[in-house]
């Protein structure tokens, strides 16, 4: 078992939230108005409410081990074969994830800030404070939200400014079109909600165990609020005509944005949001990483294999995966392989604990 | 890259010339202290927005750079023969443009804006900015910005509404409000007077206007000339009730305005008659508004918005007529009834 380091309460909210906010914020209010029209607001409060119900189950099943996390567990409920196989499905899910954010990092700041910086460029100077933040583990990581949280604070609310010249009348009639649009759209916003299943690595780590349900509400509640806060604004300043073209209303609202002193804020924006997205890169890294450790029994390995991964990387740069086309299609896979591991699989892990516990239990009396 | 090297379009101008050709024009500054001009024009024909830059480039001391762009004429040649927008996409789907340069209608050929006198004026690209700033900060016209007025023209509720310069005797002039159909072609202006009252009863976008008035009413005694009321309007509420009568569209719109009295040119006497005052000035509003939207009602174009009203409170109705809703507008009745509120008139009853 390895050392565990103690997790405050407030860490654990800003790790989860500073992983949640990332790549979806960007492209949410598009991809919501793909399927339900202007009514695409309501269904990130679905979301919400999704999210939640599944970080109960999440929560609820780890409290029976409250020193074990997921990785420790796999083992334990599947016997030795198939809970290896689920870890090594696990740390492909979060490879990937890591992965994909990275490279849609580098693609975002290529299209909007450095156009004619080579990818390679960008991506050797990226990996460099994700190794460093990664090698160093969980203390290292949740010292990196609470900056993180502290320095982005700005950057929602300034969108606020955006509301003058909004119409609000855009918004009405609530519901035009009846509800089964908004719920098919429901789907779209879990890839914004995603982050919420590193409470499976972090549970053993809190030093309070009482406070695991009131930190998922407050880190979901909060990633809910700005969700909507951007999806609001984008629906009420942007015409519906430009939210179906607009592939990132989000940069488009901030475009809008300008101070006598300042005319392209979305610059500097941007330029900040690498580091929220470094935060969802970075858990995911070190989710991988440690289920990798945990599948091979060695945990000195794991510095080899993040400079394994780092490389790879820097490799898969060449390629031409820096491109429209394919950072839109790896994100349906990656919202698609979401679904499955953070919202199906708590769930069923949840069933299968009770199932199992009331079943070794019968055993022990009999 | 040194500022003396580069060529920064600050002002652009798209128009038609007499063979029917695209034609564009730049206005870049020129910091070489070598150089006699202040500033730059570049004049060349393409076919669309990118090819000109091309042409630019091979006709500047410098590189183009694009990015900074204040300011797009257009002229009148082009909107009543082509929609503009196509021709914009270049400036929409660059990420390192910028979305706040304002859009100006020119009511004549945009050449004449750069031939202007620019003598005792300054560099023509901040002059144009300036002029339009100005205005709008008081309230007479609005500006929008590239992105607004991209969204005006493709929202299928209301249609666009751009600032209108004219040069007349060389120099550049703002002339009211150009209204643009749904497709992008020019329909008509707005004069001075007109566009504050449109801008009164649309409620999307500015609160302080000035509105200056004949009074038309038999109430009054005075010379014809002498019958002028100017008010400043501080804040406007508006209460649009919308209904569907025999399968038409209706609008009473309930208007208070809360205004300041700053010019009576008449005498009356307000201490005994605060009411006649009020009541005049309400009748008169009630009159010019009337035939503002009798005027656009009649074009079919709508930059009012009430089609924002008419999805909003009737949604049904509004999918039957889905797609046509300028056609619908041109039968709707619309009522406008004005509440003054007179907050000060001065240091004079």
């Amino acid at each position: 078992m390895q050392k565990k380091t103690p997790l405050s309460f407030g860490q654990y909210i800003f790790i989860i939230y500073k992983t949640q906010i990332g790549i979806g914020v960007l492209t949410l209010p598009h991809d919501l108005f793909q399927i339900s029209g202007i009514d695409g607001w309501i269904a990130v409060i679905f979301g919400w409410i999704i999210s939640l119900i599944i970080g109960f189950f999440i929560v609820n099943t780890l409290e029976k081990h409250p020193d074990e996390t997921l990785y420790d567990l796999l083992p334990k409920y599947f016997g030795k074969w198939l809970g290896k196989g689920i870890l090594f499905c696990w740390i492909i899910y979060t490879l990937y994830a890591a992965s994909y954010v990275f490279m849609y990092t580098v693609y975002l700041i290529k299209v909007w800030v450095l156009p004619n910086t080579s990818p390679i460029l960008l991506g050797i100077l990226f990996i460099v404070p994700i190794f460093q933040i990664t090698v160093r583990g969980l203390p290292m990581i949740s010292r990196y939200a609470e900056l993180t949280f502290l320095v982005t604070i700005w950057m929602y609310p300034i969108i606020l400014i955006t509301a003058h010249y909004g119409m609000w009348f855009n918004l009405l009639p609530i519901v035009k079109d009846g509800w089964m649009p908004i719920f098919k759209s429901t789907p779209t916003t879990a890839l914004s909600f995603l982050g919420f299943e590193l409470i499976y690595l972090l549970y053993p780590h809190l030093k309070n165990k009482k406070q695991a349900y009131k930190g998922m509400f407050i880190a979901n509640t909060m990633t809910a609020i700005v969700l909507l806060l951007v999806t609001i604004l984008s629906y009420v300043r942007l015409s519906e005509a430009e939210l179906s073209y607009a592939i990132w209303p989000t940069l488009d609202l901030i475009k809008l944005i300008r101070f006598p002193f300042l005319e392209r804020l979305e610059i500097i924006f941007i330029s900040a949001y690498i580091i929220i997205l470094f935060m969802t890169i970075i858990p995911y890294l070190y989710m991988a990483l440690s289920g990798t450790s945990q599948l091979i029994q060695r945990s000195s390995l794991k510095k080899y294999a993040l400079v394994g991964i780092l490389f790879l990387w820097i490799i898969l740069l060449y390629s031409p995966i820096i491109g429209f086309q394919p950072i839109i299609y790896f994100k349906k896979w990656f919202a698609n392989l979401g679904l499955i591991f953070a919202f199906a699989f708590p769930v069923l892990l949840w069933l299968y604990s009770k199932v199992f516990l009331a079943l070794r239990k019968g055993q022990v009396k009999g | 890259m040194y500022l003396e090297k580069s060529d920064i379009i600050l002002l652009l101008g798209i128009d038609l010339n007499e063979k029917n050709e695209l034609v564009f024009f730049a206005d870049t500054p020129v910091f070489n202290t070598d150089a006699k001009k202040k500033d730059h024009h570049i004049k060349v024909t393409a076919k669309s927005l990118r090819e000109a830059r091309y042409r630019f480039d091979s006709l500047s001391p410098g590189s183009i750079v694009k990015g900074k762009i204040q300011t797009i004429l257009i002229g009148k040649k082009l909107l009543q023969n082509r929609a503009v927008l196509p021709y914009l996409d270049v400036i929409l789907r660059d990420p390192k443009d910028d979305l706040n340069s304002r859009v100006i209608f020119i009511d004549g050929p945009v050449e004449d804006i750069f031939n202007a006198n620019m003598s005792d004026k300054g560099r023509l690209s901040a002059v144009i900015r300036n002029m339009i700033d100005t205005s709008f900060y008081s309230g007479i016209i609005t500006n929008p910005n590239l992105q607004q007025y991209v969204a005006q023209q493709l929202d299928t509720r209301f249609t666009p509404m751009v600032p209108a310069m004219k040069v007349i005797h060389n120099e550049p002039k703002i002339t009211g409000m150009a209204l643009l159909s749904h497709k992008g072609f020019y329909v008509t202006t707005l004069n001075l007077s007109e566009s504050p009252l449109a801008l009164s009863i649309q409620a999307f976008f500015t609160d302080k206007i000035p509105l200056s008035m004949n009074i038309t009413s038999d109430k009054i005694h005075a010379k014809k000339e002498l019958k002028r009321i100017s008010i400043q309007i501080k804040k406007i509420k508006r209460k649009v009730d919308t209904r569907i009568v025999n399968g038409h569209y209706q609008f009473d719109v309930q208007l208070t305005l809360y205004a300041d009295l700053v010019e009576r040119m008449f005498f009356l006497d307000a201490e005994k008659h605060a009411d006649l005052q009020n009541k005049i000035i309400e009748e008169q509003l009630d009159k010019e508004y009337n035939n503002l939207i009798r005027k656009i009602q009649q074009k079919k174009i709508d930059p009012i918005g009430f089609g924002v009203y008419a999805r909003a409170f009737k949604y049904d109705q509004w999918k039957k007529i889905k797609g046509e809703w300028f056609d619908q507008y041109a039968k709707a009745k619309i009522n406008i009834r004005t509440k003054l509120i007179l907050i000060n008139t001065g240091v004079s009853h």
